[in-house]
């Protein structure tokens, strides 16, 4: 409690009003990604973390008050003001003073390395990050709760890779507490282990015990396409899965998702069900995995989608524009998480997609594209001045 | 094929039968869908194409005076100066829904093209390029020395059109005419309207002439037809980014000449006079129409403004009025529809800088109330940033012009146009040294997307480049 007799924050991080805060989204989280019914409870939460982001995120408050936008003015989730994912690569947008961080995470810099963006975190945050995490991970990867599989990662050993990386722990919480044994890396210093990664799907077809691979969209392709030259093809154990993220990055040629899918049945055996992209960026605390294992599991019939966890919403937005589209719609996705407690909760990204079931579908990266112009696309210039 | 469909190629004196079979592109969507057709081109149509543009230059286009193409394309011109003309009408209609530009744009670009290629300004550019432009008709005594000459264009050129601003295959068209050079386009599948178009109007003024003109596409990089295209051409030209120039200059054969017009990128220098009180809104005017003309997409089209401190106006104030400009600009003339991709990288943009706005004086976003019609960024670290165009432009201070000169040294192999506003005695300083630089078109602001027809585009002739000169020295008896 402060001793000093100077007005109390009604805001600060030991008030009772963040204290409720955390602890009534923390029970909302554990209420599972699936809670039909809850759209007034999220919109209330989503308000109450508004008023508390407003009042303790300056450069986010200093944006709303520029667009006339201040909590008690609105009355719906959807009005809450989205910031670019490119300004959190400018400045801090933070709830507290960034040096006093317990956890930082940082995007990979994919179109530029001196540009990433920083999402910083206290002990609530962390809470919630972890928290918001592992309700996805739970629900999606491991609907029926299994903990027998051998983790292989297409990634270098977790342990040589940038701490404040978000792939780093995101890899990390993906296998955390479902994995016997010891973790197996196939990226070494000369990149991905074709011979060995073979070698090792192989031992498990003979020795029957189910694995999870874990890695980039583009490793696998790499890998299939070894594969298929090789002549090589696997029938993996039952209840083995693949789980990819981060897209092709211009890395390896570039399927569709069915085209990924089939290819990757035919040369692992494993069933469409299985294989699990997941969808997620650092400043968005949560993830977002395909649908297909838990519907499996639920019995339910679907296409293939990301479903919103309950603590979170995905709107689909015009990209000139920025207003909603109607749905199934393409346009700019926009993300809400109460998961993203020091931050801001509304997030305007430049993936494109679509709304669909209770979720939505990402299909593909919209800035970053070169642009029509005969000027120098920008990549060119920057590979040009790397030149000279 | 349906009624509907609109050609978007030119084969003069082929019929459906000759072309065999074709590929439909499809512009817009919705009610604003626009359905083009364009043969499917095998090697054997390309072959006969080449080869009846061949007879048609033997035998007809070879024999005119260069007067003679003049006049005709003068005739053209009249033709699209009349409102009522029906394929200017179609132009209009569709250009917009083909490129995205807004109608205003297109009319102005037409209207633009129309009073460059006159007549008059095409006798000008002879002269400026070759003094006598009869030496493109016959031997002619040689000005300085003795004995005479005459210039041969390429038999037949082949031109790879780029789709950023139409009507920019209208010079390679005229340009090779004036050569009597056949010509064989690569429409740009972007735009491919505009040029078959024009070659239409051609052939309504004298079809005879037009049959040396073909419009075509392919798929870039299709080693067979560009074997073909370029074994058969005397001259290639070629507009596109880097790697596909480079591309196309792989297959073009060792002697034939090859001139590629790639990438490049215009800014504008303000100095301290234009910012006094009674003519900074001027200024402001005359750069908001360098930033908004073609949608920022021509390389002539600035991407910075270098604006000088010391003025009645800071950098800074310049900014927001030019923003006002901005938006009268786009009032008249909006700025046309771009991709998903462009807005959304406009809208990131504009994030990024609006919150470092909060933090950093140096920094001020002005920005179109809805979309992301147009945004004017001030920033006062003066590092030349290339723009993501579509009417997105930097204000940058300078203490004194001079100093442009180091800020642009990282791209000058990619100069091409500095619009300038500034006292003469000024300017010719640092005329010189933007030249070193490799800057081509120093020009007033206001004019920067409007370059004369005598240009030396990318620094360098139209078409004294592409002439072959044979002489006939002195002794001969040539009676």
């Amino acid at each position: 409690m402060p001793k000093t007799t100077k007005k109390t924050n009604k805001y600060a991080i030991d008030s009772d009003f963040v204290r409720d805060l955390e602890r009534d989204i923390t029970a909302f989280i554990k209420g599972g990604v699936d809670q039909p019914g809850t759209d007034e409870r999220f919109n209330e939460l989503a308000l109450r973390l508004f008023e508390y982001q407003y009042n303790e995120n300056t450069p986010y408050r200093k944006y709303c008050q520029k667009r006339g936008v201040a909590p008690g003015d609105i009355r719906s989730w959807t009005e809450i003001l989205a910031v670019p994912t490119d300004a959190f690569k400018e400045v801090d947008l933070c709830t507290f003073p960034p040096e006093q961080a317990v956890r930082i995470l940082e995007s990979s810099g994919t179109r530029d390395q001196t540009r990433r963006s920083k999402v910083h975190m206290d002990e609530m945050g962390v809470r919630l990050l972890d928290l918001s995490y592992l309700e996805s991970i739970e629900g999606f990867f491991y609907p029926s709760g299994e903990k027998n599989l051998h983790a292989l990662l297409l990634a270098p050993p977790l342990d040589k890779l940038p701490a404040t990386a978000t792939a780093t722990y995101g890899i990390g919480k993906v296998i955390e507490g479902h994995h016997i044994g010891e973790l197996e890396y196939f990226v070494g210093p000369e990149g991905l282990d074709f011979q060995g990664l073979a070698a090792r799907l192989k031992q498990a077809e003979d020795d029957g015990e189910p694995v999870i691979i874990v890695g980039t969209t583009f490793a696998y392709v790499h890998f299939f396409d070894y594969c298929r030259e090789k002549g090589l093809s696997f029938n993996l154990p039952s209840g083995s899965r693949f789980v990819d993220g981060a897209g092709y990055k211009g890395k390896s040629r570039e399927l569709t998702r069915e085209e990924f899918v089939k290819l990757a049945q035919e040369v692992t055996g494993v069933p469409p069900e299985y294989m699990l992209n997941n969808y997620g960026m650092t400043e968005v605390q949560a993830v977002f995995p395909d649908n297909v294992l838990r519907n499996l599991v639920k019995g339910l019939k679907e296409p293939r989608y990301k479903v919103n966890p309950a603590w979170t919403r995905t709107l689909v937005v015009d990209p000139d524009t920025l207003e909603p589209l109607p749905k199934g719609e393409t346009g700019l996705l926009r993300h809400y998480s109460l998961g993203n407690i020091n931050t801001v909760q509304a997030v305007q990204t430049d993936d494109l997609g679509y709304e669909i079931g209770r979720g939505f579908e990402c299909v593909g990266r919209a800035a970053g594209a070169e642009s029509r112009g005969c000027s120098v696309a920008i990549d060119e210039l920057i590979s040009a001045q790397k030149m000279k | 094929m349906t009624e509907t469909s609109i050609p978007a190629f030119f084969l003069p004196g082929f019929d459906e039968a000759d072309i065999g079979e074709f590929v439909t592109l499809e512009f817009g969507t919705g009610k604003d869908r626009v359905t083009m057709h364009s043969p499917v081109l095998t090697p054997s149509l390309l072959s006969e194409v080449i080869s009846r543009l061949n007879q048609a230059r033997e035998g007809y286009l070879s024999h005119l005076s260069v007067y003679d193409v003049i006049k005709a394309i003068d005739k053209v011109m009249d033709l699209w100066s009349d409102g009522n003309y029906p394929l200017r009408q179609q132009a209009e209609a569709l250009l917009p829904l083909i490129t995205g530009y807004s109608g205003p744009m297109v009319t102005q670009t037409l209207d633009g093209i129309i009073s460059m290629f006159n007549g008059e300004n095409l006798r000008l550019l002879l002269k400026d390029e070759l003094g006598d432009p009869r030496f493109l008709d016959q031997f002619r005594p040689r000005p300085n020395s003795d004995g005479m000459c005459k210039a041969y264009g390429p038999r037949l050129t082949t031109t790879v059109f780029a789709g950023n601003v139409p009507g920019l295959p209208v010079a390679n068209i005229v340009y090779a005419l004036l050569m009597k050079s056949a010509i064989l386009g690569k429409s740009a599948s972007e735009e491919p309207l505009f040029a078959a178009l024009f070659a239409q109007s051609l052939a309504e003024v004298d079809p005879e002439l037009a049959r040396s003109v073909a419009m075509v596409c392919w798929k870039g990089g299709d080693e067979e037809i560009e074997k073909i295209a370029f074994g058969y051409s005397d001259a290639v030209i070629v507009y596109g980014a880097e790697h596909s120039v480079n591309e196309v200059r792989k297959r073009v054969p060792v002697r034939t000449r090859f001139i590629a017009y790639g990438h490049k990128l215009s800014f504008g220098v303000i100095g301290r006079e234009y910012l006094a009180a009674d003519r900074v809104r001027q200024t402001a005017v005359q750069a908001a129409i360098d930033a908004s003309v073609f949608d920022q997409q021509g390389c002539l089209s600035p991407h910075v403004f270098y604006t000088e401190e010391g003025g009645q106006t800071t950098p800074k104030e310049f900014a927001r009025l030019l923003a006002s400009e901005m938006e009268a600009f786009n009032q008249k003339i909006p700025r046309g529809r771009i991709s998903p991709d462009e807005s959304a990288h406009i809208n990131q943009l504009r994030g990024s800088y609006e919150f470092r706005e909060f933090e950093d004086q140096g920094v001020a976003l002005h920005a179109s109330s809805r979309g992301t019609d147009w945004t004017v960024i001030y920033e006062s670290d003066p590092a030349f940033v290339p723009s993501c165009l579509n009417r997105t432009i930097r204000i940058k201070p300078v203490k004194d012009v001079s100093e442009v000169v180091g800020l642009i040294e990282p791209i000058k192999g990619y100069l091409q146009t500095v619009g300038a506003a500034l006292p003469q005695e000024r300017f010719l300083s640092l005329a010189n040294k933007m030249g070193q630089l490799g800057a081509d078109r120093i020009c007033p602001l206001g004019k920067m997307t409007a370059p004369s027809l005598t240009w030396h585009h990318d620094g360098r002739f139209n078409i004294l480049d592409l002439l072959r000169w044979t002489d006939i020295e002195e002794g001969l008896n040539i009676s």
